[in-house]
């Protein structure tokens, strides 16, 4: 196996400490998250559920420093990112923490196996063997030379894997990620994040609706109305 | 109506591709209307001018020589039976006076509408003078004005005694004859010598003069049009793309496809009106501003007086709405029909596709193909200023529809030498980007071309032209005598004080049906040293200067299909070789050029009346020809003026080219502009994926910018060699079918880069502002594009 930074000790990936974050609408403020407290371990796979509009999908992008918390600190690897400059927060986004969307969100200018290299080569950490594994792994071998267009759903979804875990992220981000495909191929989706993130000891936090891909996290996290159950 | 309030709806929430697409139709309409608007002006002055009598309507007798006819010579026509009416015509500060004889005049009163014409036979009007309101303001006269606004400006038309009494003359211009001329009467040449017969064809129609003027301008005026239609079409394209979800949508709730369609024609329509009023206003204005450069050109070229003031005319409005409409119609056509065919559960195909990328550039390349042939063929089996026009249209069509085709290829050869990820994403996404941004890029190209093919003819044309100048003007100083006496008297001075003199001899003859001008030299070195031809024999001046051999005009060579070797028959004098072609820029005659004892061997009568006299000391000079041969100051004209007005004349006929190339190139910005703002969307969504991956926002909506740049630089690129082949075909196509001329082609290498540089500059500032936009945008904006919630 290829697992080339074995993390033995309990290691905190990400931490958030109190984080709160309302959002402004003519004049209201609506909060949606309320003292968040919340902390995921070096190889722990988390699952977030919660309702529509529970704050799910913005605790997401807070831990991911896609926005930051009105209060409240983000520590990525011990260091607050929501103190850093956009400059600095894009840094690690690009290094230590990568998200995978519902849609996808392929960039659709570029071939499958550019889409794949692209974030870590931005990042200066191409491993070509890491690469090739993902590819066979996910079954996109044949994929390589077509564009984002050409794919189905799940294929699409397996590419948007490839491409976050190239770059071997100490966390790895997924919002709803099967939400767009069908039961099946959400499976088999699951599974193969799921080998692959334990293979090089990443951090899965995953948000979900659907209780049988939760069952598959070690744990479980309910967020309800902006706080965490 | 619930429908309406649906697609109203849409303009609402998306009002910048609304204020896109009636901008883009405005303009195109009010770069047509504007040009339209001018020629219309320029033609009714023309029709005013025509209509009034003397411009090609009669056939008329003119001198021979010189611009006098005395009042004897017509004594004696009259009596020999010949039915001419007298008319004398002279200019005193830019005004035109003309004089006419109201018991021969030939024309009725039905014939014209001036208050003149309607006036003739009434005895008390004799003393009158007829006068254009916007004239008489400048003018001080002692004598009753009657105003008629039917007149053309800047003329006064009255009684030929009075006329000649305010001109203090007391001779003749020109006769016009009248059409029914009695079976008896004597042969010309038996009463007069002095005077030629011109038929009524030949004499100046100012609308035929200035017939290849007018098409330069429309030319213009339609590439912009073309260019205004690229905005519309590509904004009409985009707005149909986004609101096919509506439409199936709406198709699925049960709304019949053809009430959806009807909905549609009738917002084209409403856009169409909005945009047609815009767009004359706007051409309005344009045409305002431009027609004072086009008056002065016209006077300049063709001594063709129209208003410096525009008049709104029911026919250009109507104009400007038919070009709104047909632009709509051209834009949305195309869609609704495309809409009519597609079945209601027909998935929207999503815009920015690797495969529909690859069948529009297809496309477009197909259209290149087929614009090609259709200007090849033209231009091998048509001639005509028409037919050099279509070439032109061809030729910047072709390298239109080309573009997408080769910028896809130059973008993928950059890619080759990349390596950085980032580099390589940005140059994909470029070319991922070019379908939407096609149009306005080829509108981009056709502006830049433009600009390039324009400045080149009229640089070469200023080079040539002073060359042209300083080759005629060799000599210092040129003086118009005005008797025989005064002619030998200052040949006689001249020889005496050793300077060296170039008297001209000047008289006309018919050749081939056509007015040619006889000029006779006398071949001196300044002749040999400072002329330069289009083609001569090895002994041009030696046989020009024996009588052997004669020059002609690039006019007359162009019109009478003649060349080197060929022979030109003269009256009296018969067929004498063509030893040599000269260019005569600005002259819309033929001239024939031969020594001058030849021309006077046709008429003992004729004598030098201008002279061109080389002097170091140009005022002492004239001091001393006024003091020995009595010379009047008047009858001097230095070089140094002559070449300053020359230059002045040739500048402005350029100054409305250039201004509507200018205009084009802000059109085609504006274009550009419109595009990436109804684009905006698209690439927030494209751009927000980068910025997750680990991108700033600002580096990010930066480099937007900096595609501008690039595609603009690679779009130059493209433009250069488009440029130079339009200034080509201008050159030796459309200049010699407009004017009789070939001009040679020579580069502006630091001209280039000032294009080059203003379109960088344009396409940069075309895309500050939604970079600005896009780079206002909060996280929580681009977050939403990862919202499924959104």
């Amino acid at each position: 196996m290829l697992i080339k930074h074995c993390r033995t000790e309990k290691y905190m990936i990400l931490q958030l400490e109190h984080v709160t974050k309302n959002f402004r609408d003519q004049g209201d403020v609506i909060p949606v998250l309320t003292d968040i407290n919340f902390s995921i371990s070096a190889g722990e796979t988390i699952a977030l559920i919660g309702d529509s509009g529970s704050g799910k999908s913005t605790l997401l992008h807070i831990a991911a420093g896609l926005d930051i918390p009105d209060t409240g600190r983000v520590l990525i690897h011990g260091q607050d990112i929501s103190r850093l400059r956009e400059s600095d927060r894009a840094r690690v986004r690009r290094t230590d923490v990568s998200v995978i969307f519902q849609q996808f969100n392929l960039i659709p200018s570029i071939t499958i196996e550019a889409n794949i290299r692209f974030q870590a080569s931005l990042s200066q950490r191409t491993d070509d063997v890491w690469i090739d594994e993902l590819v066979k792994v996910l079954g996109l071998n044949a994929h390589l030379r077509k564009y984002p267009e050409m794919l189905s759903g799940g294929q699409q979804q397996r590419v948007a894997i490839a491409r976050s875990l190239a770059v071997r992220p100490a966390l790895l981000l997924a919002d709803e990620p099967t939400g767009n495909l069908d039961e099946q191929t959400s499976d088999t989706v699951v599974s193969q994040m799921l080998a692959l993130v334990a293979e090089i000891n990443t951090s899965l936090l995953i948000v979900t609706h659907s209780p049988h891909i939760a069952a598959q996290m070690k744990i479980q996290k309910r967020l309800q109305n902006g706080c965490l159950i | 109506m619930s429908c309406i309030h649906v697609f109203a709806s849409y303009w609402l929430r998306k009002p910048w591709q609304l204020v896109a697409l009636i901008v883009g139709l405005s303009i195109a309409t009010a770069m047509w209307t504007g040009v339209q608007a001018i020629n219309n002006e320029a033609k009714a002055s023309y029709d005013t001018a025509a209509s009034l009598l003397t411009d090609g309507q009669y056939d008329q007798l003119v001198p021979k020589q010189g611009k006098s006819i005395p009042q004897k010579t017509y004594i004696a026509l009259r009596r020999a039976g010949w039915l001419v009416s007298p008319v004398i015509e002279d200019e005193i500060e830019n005004i035109r006076f003309i004089g006419l004889d109201r018991a021969t005049v030939p024309f009725t009163r039905s014939h014209t509408t001036t208050q003149f014409t309607r006036d003739l036979d009434t005895s008390d009007s004799r003393q009158r003078l007829y006068i254009h309101s916007e004239t008489a303001k400048h003018l001080e006269l002692s004598l009753p004005l009657e105003i008629d606004d039917t007149l053309p400006l800047a003329t006064v038309i009255g009684d030929v005694g009075v006329i000649q009494t305010i001109l203090q003359r007391d001779d003749l211009s020109r006769l016009l004859v009248s059409p029914n001329q009695p079976l008896n009467q004597s042969p010309l040449n038996q009463i007069t010598n002095s005077l030629i017969l011109q038929s009524a064809q030949q004499t100046a129609d100012l609308s035929q003069l200035t017939q290849s003027f007018h098409m330069n301008l429309t030319a213009f005026s339609l590439l912009s049009f073309t260019v205004g239609l690229f905005i519309v079409y590509s904004t009409v394209g985009l707005t149909f793309e986004q609101r096919n979800g509506l439409i199936q949508v709406l198709r699925v709730l049960g709304v019949p496809l053809r009430e959806l369609i009807v909905i549609l024609v009738l917002e084209a329509l409403l856009i169409a009106i909005i945009s047609a009023v815009l767009g004359i206003l706007i051409g309005y204005l344009i045409a305002a501003s431009l027609l004072p450069d086009v008056a002065a050109t016209l006077r300049g070229l063709y001594g063709a007086q129209i208003p410096s003031s525009l008049t709104l005319r029911g026919d250009w409005w109507l104009s400007g709405i038919g070009m709104a409409l047909f632009g709509t119609t051209v834009a949305f056509a195309d869609r609704i029909w495309q809409l009519s065919r597609t079945p209601l559960l027909a998935t929207s195909r999503p815009r920015l596709t690797i495969a529909v990328n690859a069948i529009v550039t297809q496309r477009f390349a197909y259209a290149a193909f087929i614009f090609l042939c259709v200007t090849l063929l033209t231009g091998i089996f048509f001639e005509g200023l028409l037919a050099g026009f279509l070439v032109l249209g061809g030729m910047l069509l072709t390298a239109a529809f080309w573009l997408p085709l080769i910028l896809r290829w130059m973008l993928e050869q950059l890619q080759r030498f990349v390596s950085s990820a980032y580099l390589s994403w940005f140059l994909a996404d470029i070319r991922h980007q070019l379908p939407s941004l096609n149009l306005a890029l080829m509108a981009l190209l056709l502006a830049v071309s433009t600009s390039i093919g324009v400045s080149t003819m009229v640089s070469s044309f200023r080079v040539t032209f002073v060359d042209f100048l300083n080759q005629r003007l060799a000599p210092e100083l040129f003086v118009e005598v005005e008797s025989v006496s005064q002619s030998q008297s200052l040949i006689n001075y001249l020889a005496r004080t050793n300077h060296e003199a170039l008297p001209l001899v000047f008289m006309t003859q018919q050749l081939a049906g056509e007015t040619v001008d006889l000029l006779g030299i006398v071949v001196g070195p300044t002749y040999r040293e400072h002329w330069t031809f289009l083609n001569s024999t090895d002994t041009v001046w030696d046989a020009v200067d024996s009588g052997s051999a004669v020059m002609i005009n690039e006019q007359l060579a162009q019109r009478s299909g003649l060349k080197v070797g060929d022979s030109v028959a003269i009256d009296l004098v018969g067929n004498k070789p063509i030893a040599a072609i000269i260019a005569d820029y600005g002259n819309p005659n033929g001239q024939i050029i031969a020594a001058s004892g030849l021309i006077q061997s046709i008429d003992d009568t004729l004598y030098a009346r201008q002279f061109g006299i080389r002097t170091q000391h140009v005022e002492a000079t004239k001091k001393e020809l006024i003091r020995a041969i009595g010379l009047a100051p008047g009858q001097f004209i230095d070089q140094a003026s002559l070449k300053t007005t020359s230059m002045k004349v040739f500048d402005r006929t350029f100054t409305v080219t250039k201004s509507l190339n200018i205009l084009t190139m802000i059109v085609a910005s504006l274009s550009l502009l419109i595009t990436l703002f109804t684009l905006l969307n698209l690439r927030l969504a494209s751009l927000s994926i980068v910025w997750a991956l680990g991108f700033t926002w600002q580096k990010i909506t930066w480099h937007e910018l900096v595609r501008a740049i690039v595609l603009t630089a690679l779009i130059s690129i493209c433009a250069l060699p488009t440029g130079l082949g339009l200034a080509w075909v201008l050159l030796n196509i459309v200049n010699v079918e407009a004017f009789g001329w070939q001009l040679p082609m020579h580069f502006f290498p630091s001209s280039y880069v000032q294009i080059i540089g203003l379109a960088l500059i344009s396409a940069s500032i075309a895309t500050l502002w939604p970079t600005y936009y896009l780079q206002k945008n909060q996280p929580s904006t681009l977050l939403k594009i990862f919202s499924n919630e959104r």
